[in-house]
């Protein structure tokens, strides 16, 4: 993978701490879910080819 | 001529910023960070004091790349008037590679997408000879086509179309729950947390490959 570049876009509503964390805890649930063999249910059902741009949808 | 780090790595983002929109401009921003590049935006900053064009101008200064997608082309249905923003700032950009004595911006590269190809023909018959894309509406075509783009231009070697793909739809699948974990709707999400998220994302997907 190439190395993500750092840029300050200055303040938003969320912190990139906070990001983290996030981040951090979907991983984490992920993670465990996967240990224990429970069937992992996202929220996102996202499909390459499901989203088309046009203009209203 | 030696450019600098920091301008050979940005990429200029002008796009229309509409809901029908959406999925391109996400795919479009994540396949510039993930190929190592800084995505700037007429979006990353909220300053009432500054104008908007001062800000693109030097938003435009800053980056050798540009991305100017064009296919916003229909009337509005709240006026029936087209948007002109995106064909402006193209051509801000363009200027800025003709009329610039500088030797960094004579180095400029430019991406122009639109839906179809050829269709541009229809409306912008000017800009002719330049690098003029089609993404047909679908996000991995946008997305393909930008990295794709990107490693033409840069001479850099970037990760591979597969990774990226497979990454994004890893990266789509998880962003709702991260996205509830910061009590941020989909939908409402600006373009600087976006950007913040799909970085962080990306870092810790390299942190922990």
């Amino acid at each position: 993978m190439t190395q993500v570049l750092l840029y300050d876009y200055g303040k938003s509503r969320v912190t990139l701490p906070e990001i983290r964390a996030a981040i951090k805890a979907v991983k984490s649930s992920k993670a465990a879910k996967a240990g224990s063999g429970v069937k992992i249910e996202t929220k996102g059902t996202w499909k390459a080819g499901a989203d088309r741009s046009r203009k209203g949808a | 001529m030696k450019l600098s780090k920091a301008y050979s790595r940005q990429v200029f983002l002008n796009c229309p910023f509409d809901d029908g929109y959406r999925p391109i401009y996400e795919a479009i921003i994540f396949a510039v960070i993930h190929c190592g590049f800084v995505i700037r935006c007429a979006r990353e900053r909220e300053d009432s004091g500054e104008t908007r064009i001062s800000k693109i101008v030097e938003i435009i200064r800053a980056s050798q790349f540009g991305i100017h997608d064009i296919s916003r082309v229909e009337l509005d249905d709240a006026n029936g008037l087209p948007r002109f923003n995106m064909p402006l700032e193209l051509g801000l950009f363009l200027g800025a590679k003709a009329f610039s004595s500088e030797p960094r911006q004579k180095a400029r590269r430019c991406l122009i997408l639109d839906t179809e190809p050829y269709r541009y023909q229809k409306f912008i018959s000017d800009i002719a000879g330049q690098d003029i894309k089609a993404h047909g509406g679908v996000p991995e075509k946008a997305m393909e086509t930008t990295r794709n783009w990107l490693a033409t231009v840069s001479k850099r070697k970037l990760p591979g179309p597969g990774e990226l793909g497979h990454l994004y739809a890893e990266f789509r699948i998880e962003l709702p729950d991260i996205l509830e974990n910061l009590a941020l709707r989909q939908d409402e999400v600006q373009f600087v947390e976006y950007v913040k998220v799909a970085m962080e994302w990306l870092r810790d997907r390299q942190q922990n490959a």
